[in-house]
C-alpha cells in the first residue's frame, strides 16, 4: 500500500498532444481511404466507405476533444508505486542515443537478413551483437552463434523443412 | 453415445495411435513454441504422412500436434512476450509482466493448468453438442454471425478503460487494414496501391508478431537486462505449484473462459484470436482486482490460457458436423477427413461416431501429455527469463523474422511485421490500445462477409430478426454498463484527489494504478 502526503498540483487544462496528433493522423488516413473508395465498384466500396467515414468522424471527435482539453485530476507522483509495480516500458524514458543504437541494430538485422539470408545473418549478427553490445569474448560469441544457427537449421530446415529467407545470394 | 465414447477411447489406446500421438505432441511443442509456424502450415506438411494410415492414428498425429501447439504457444508468450501462436496473444498481456517480475514459473503453472481445464470444457462441450448441433447451427444465419462479431468488438473496445474513443478508432483502423487485398465479392483490388503482393491481403501472423512481440524485443534491446527485472537470487523460479493452485482455485473462471473459447469457435472465422480476448475481457470485468490486469494478473493468465485448446474443440464441431471449417487449420483437417475417406456431416455423427469421439479423446489425452511434459520442464524454461537480454536478442530477432516470413514465404509479411512493430511501439509510447486494433483486423473480413450475405439474403429486414435484436440489446447493455462503470471510477478518482488535497496521507495507489494501466488493452 503506498501512501503520500499531499502537495497537490492544482487542476489544470491539459491538451494531450499525443491524442491530438494520433487523431489528426488517423482522421487523415481514414479520409484518404474514403477518397480511394470513390473509384471502386459499389459492392466493393460500400463497407470500406462506411468504415472509413466512421473512422474519420471518430478521429475528428478525438481531435476536437483534445483541443478542448480535459480537466486532469491532481497529478500523482510516480514514486507512489512500489518497485514491484514498476513495469514501465523504456520507450517512455529512452534517450535519443538509446533509440538510435537500438534501431540501428534492429534495422541492421533485417537488412543483413535481406542481403545475406538467414543462416549467415544468424552467425554474423550474433557474433557482432554479443561482442559489441554485451562485451562477450570472441570465443563465447562464436560458439554461441554456431550453436544458435545449428539449432535454427535443425528446427527449420531439417525437422520442419520450412523455407527460410535465402538472401540476395541464395546463401540459406 | 456412451458406446461410441468407449469405442473411441479403445481406438485411441492402441499402440499405433499412442505412438502417433506422442509424435504429434512433440511436433506440436516445436510448432507452438516457435512464433509464426501456425498449426495450419504444419498440418498441411503432415498430411502426406497420413495417406496410408487408419483414421484414428492419423488424427492422433494431426490433432495431437494441433491442440498441443496452442498450449505450447503460451510458453513463448509468457517467457518472451512473443506470441508463439496468434491465439496466444492475450497470454502476453499478463503472463509476460509476471515473468518480468520474476514469476515466470507461477505464470507457466497457471497457464498450463488453465489450458487443461479449458481442454476438458471443450471436450465436454464437443461431446454434448455433437448430437444437438445441427438444429442450433442451422438457426444461426449470417445476420446473427454479423451481430455476434459486432458484440465481440463492442466487448473488447469497452475494455479500453478510459479510452473508449481511442479504442473504437484503433478498432476501425484494424478493420480498414483487414480490407487490404482483393474484394471477395467483385475481385477488385482494394488498398493495394498497385502492389501485387498485397492482393492476397495481410496475414494475421505478422500483425500479431509485430504488434506484440516486436515491441517486447525492442524493449529488451533497450534495457539490456534479462526479461525478469527481479534479482534471480531472490526471485522464485519454482512457483509452479502456486501457479497450478492459482488456476485450480479459479476453476470457475477457467471453465467460463473455456466455454467462451469453445462457443465463439463455433462461428467460422471467430476462433482463438477473438475468443482469447473476449475471455480476458470477461475475466477483467468480473474481477475484484481489475486494476491488476496488464500488470501480471493471474486471473488474466488463467482466462486467456483456458481458451487455447477449448477453441480447437469448438472449431471441430462445425467441421465434423457440416464440413464447414471454422479456421484455416480446420480446413486442413477437413481435407484430412476426405483423404482418409470420411465424409463430414451426417456420417460423422452416426456410423462414424466412434471416430468423432476418438477425436475428443485425442484432444484430451494430447493436452494432458503436453501439460505433463511442460510442467516437468517449467523450471528450466522459467530460468530462461533470467538469461542475459543481449544473449536472447539474436534468437528472438530470428524468431520474429522467421515467424513472419514462413506464413507465406514472403518478404512482404516481414515488412508488414516491421510496420506493426512501429504501430505497437507507438501504441505503447503514446498510450493507445493495441487489442481493439488486432480484433478489428481479425473481425473486419468477417463483418464485411456477413453484412454482405445478410443484405443479399434478407435485404434490410435482417436487422429485425429476433436473435439479432437480442444481441443488439446485449451490445446496448454492455455500452451502458461501461459508461456507468467509467462514471463511478471517475467519481472515485475525483473524491480521492479531493481527499488528498484536503487531508493528510491517503492511499491513492489503487486509483493511480487503475489510471495508469489504461494501456493494457
Amino acid at each position: 500500500m503506498a501512501t503520500t502526503s499531499p502537495s497537490p498540483t492544482p487542476a489544470r487544462r491539459h491538451i494531450p498532444s499525443a491524442d491530438l496528433i494520433g487523431g489528426v493522423l488517423l482522421a487523415a488516413v481514414m479520409a484518404g481511404a474514403f477518397v480511394l473508395t470513390r473509384g471502386w465498384d459499389h459492392d466493393a466500396a460500400v463497407f470500406p466507405r462506411g468504415v472509413s467515414l466512421g473512422g474519420a468522424a471518430l478521429g475528428v471527435v478525438l481531435v476536437v476533444r483534445s483541443l478542448i482539453g480535459t480537466r486532469e485530476a491532481p497529478a500523482v507522483p510516480h514514486e507512489m508505486e512500489t518497485p514491484d509495480e514498476q513495469l514501465e516500458y523504456v520507450f517512455h524514458t529512452a534517450t535519443a542515443r538509446q533509440w538510435l543504437v537500438t534501431l540501428g541494430w534492429f534495422v541492421g538485422f533485417f537488412v543483413s537478413l535481406y542481403v545475406l539470408g538467414l543462416y549467415p545473418t544468424a552467425i554474423l549478427y550474433t557474433v557482432a551483437y554479443l561482442r559489441i553490445q554485451d562485451n562477450r569474448s570472441w570465443v563465447f560469441s562464436g560458439i554461441y552463434a554456431v550453436l544458435l544457427t545449428g539449432v535454427m537449421y535443425l528446427a527449420f530446415s531439417v525437422v520442419l523443412t520450412q523455407q527460410v529467407p535465402a538472401g540476395l545470394f541464395g546463401l540459406a | 453415445m456412451a458406446d461410441a465414447l468407449l469405442q473411441g477411447l479403445l481406438q485411441v489406446l492402441t499402440p499405433q495411435s499412442l505412438l502417433m500421438m506422442v509424435v504429434g505432441v512433440a511436433l506440436g511443442f516445436v510448432v507452438g513454441i516457435l512464433p509464426g509456424l501456425g498449426g495450419a502450415v504444419t498440418l498441411a506438411l503432415l498430411l502426406p504422412f497420413t495417406f496410408s494410415m487408419d483414421p484414428v492414428p492419423a488424427f492422433a498425429l494431426l490433432l495431437g500436434m494441433y491442440v498441443v501447439a496452442a498450449t505450447a504457444g503460451d510458453i513463448t508468450s509468457v517467457l518472451f512476450g512473443v506470441p508463439g501462436e496468434a491465439s496466444s496473444a492475450a497470454v502476453v498481456l499478463d503472463g509476460y509482466p509476471m515473468t518480468r517480475r520474476g514469476r515466470a514459473g507461477r505464470a507457466l503453472g497457471a497457464v498450463l493448468t488453465s489450458s487443461g481445464i479449458g481442454a476438458l470444457v471443450g471436450a465436454v462441450v464437443l461431446v454434448v453438442l455433437i448430437p444437438l448441433i445441427r438444429p442450433i447451427i442451422l438457426n444461426i444465419g449470417p445476420p446473427e454471425f454479423f451481430a455476434l462479431a459486432v458484440l465481440g468488438l463492442t466487448f473488447v473496445v469497452t475494455l479500453s478503460s478510459g479510452k473508449l474513443l481511442k479504442g473504437a478508432l484503433a478498432c476501425l483502423f484494424g478493420v480498414l487494414v483487414s480490407l487490404v487485398g482483393l474484394d471477395p465479392a467483385t475481385g477488385s483490388p482494394r488498398f493495394t496501391f498497385g502492389l501485387l503482393e498485397l492482393w492476397d491481403g495481410i496475414s494475421i501472423v505478422p500483425v500479431v508478431i509485430g504488434l506484440f512481440g516486436g515491441a517486447e524485443v525492442l524493449q529488451l534491446m533497450m534495457q539490456k537486462g534479462s526479461v525478469a527485472s527481479t534479482n534471480p537470487a531472490s526471485a522464485s523460479v519454482s512457483g509452479v505449484g502456486a501457479g497450478v493452485r492459482d488456476a485450480l482455485r479459479r476453476w470457475p473462471l477457467a471453465v467460463r473462459s473455456g466455454a467462451i473459447g469453445t462457443g465463439l469457435s463455433l462461428v467460422p472465422g471467430m476462433g482463438g484470436s477473438v475468443a482469447q480476448f473476449v475471455a480476458y475481457g470477461h475475466a477483467k470485468s468480473v474481477s475484484k482486482n481489475p486494476e491488476e490486469f496488464g500488470k501480471g494478473s493471474v486471473e488474466g493468465v488463467v482466462a486467456a490460457g483456458a481458451t487455447g485448446v477449448a477453441k480447437d474443440c469448438g472449431s471441430l464441431i462445425p467441421t465434423v458436423a457440416f464440413g464447414i471449417p471454422g479456421s484455416a487449420s480446420s480446413a486442413v483437417l477437413l481435407s484430412a477427413f476426405l483423404i482418409l475417406g470420411l465424409d463430414p456431416g451426417k456420417e460423422m455423427l452416426t456410423t462414424e461416431l466412434d471416430v468423432t469421439m476418438s477425436m475428443v479423446w485425442i484432444a484430451l489425452l494430447a493436452t494432458v501429455i503436453a501439460i505433463g511434459v511442460a510442467l516437468a520442464l517449467v523450471r528450466p524454461l522459467a530460468k530462461l527469463s533470467y538469461v542475459s537480454g543481449p544473449l536472447l536478442i539474436p534468437f528472438l530477432l530470428l524468431l520474429l523474422s522467421i515467424g513472419a516470413f514462413t506464413e507465406n514465404n514472403s518478404w512482404t509479411d516481414v515488412l508488414v511485421m516491421l510496420a506493426f512493430v512501429v504501430v505497437g511501439v507507438a501504441c505503447i509510447r503514446w498510450d493507445w490500445p493495441r487489442v481493439p486494433l488486432l480484433l478489428g483486423f481479425v473481425l473486419g473480413e468477417i463483418l464485411e462477409r456477413y453484412i454482405f450475405l445478410s443484405n443479399s439474403l434478407f435485404g434490410a429486414a435482417w436487422i429485425t430478426r429476433t436473435p439479432v435484436l437480442a444481441i443488439g440489446a446485449c451490445i446496448v447493455a454492455i455500452l451502458a454498463s461501461h459508461f456507468v462503470r467509467e462514471r463511478r471510477a471517475a467519481r472515485r478518482l475525483q473524491m480521492a484527489a479531493s481527499a488528498a488535497a484536503a487531508g493528510p496521507a491517503v492511499d491513492l495507489s489503487t486509483e493511480h494504478r487503475s489510471h495508469d494501466r489504461e494501456g493494457v488493452l
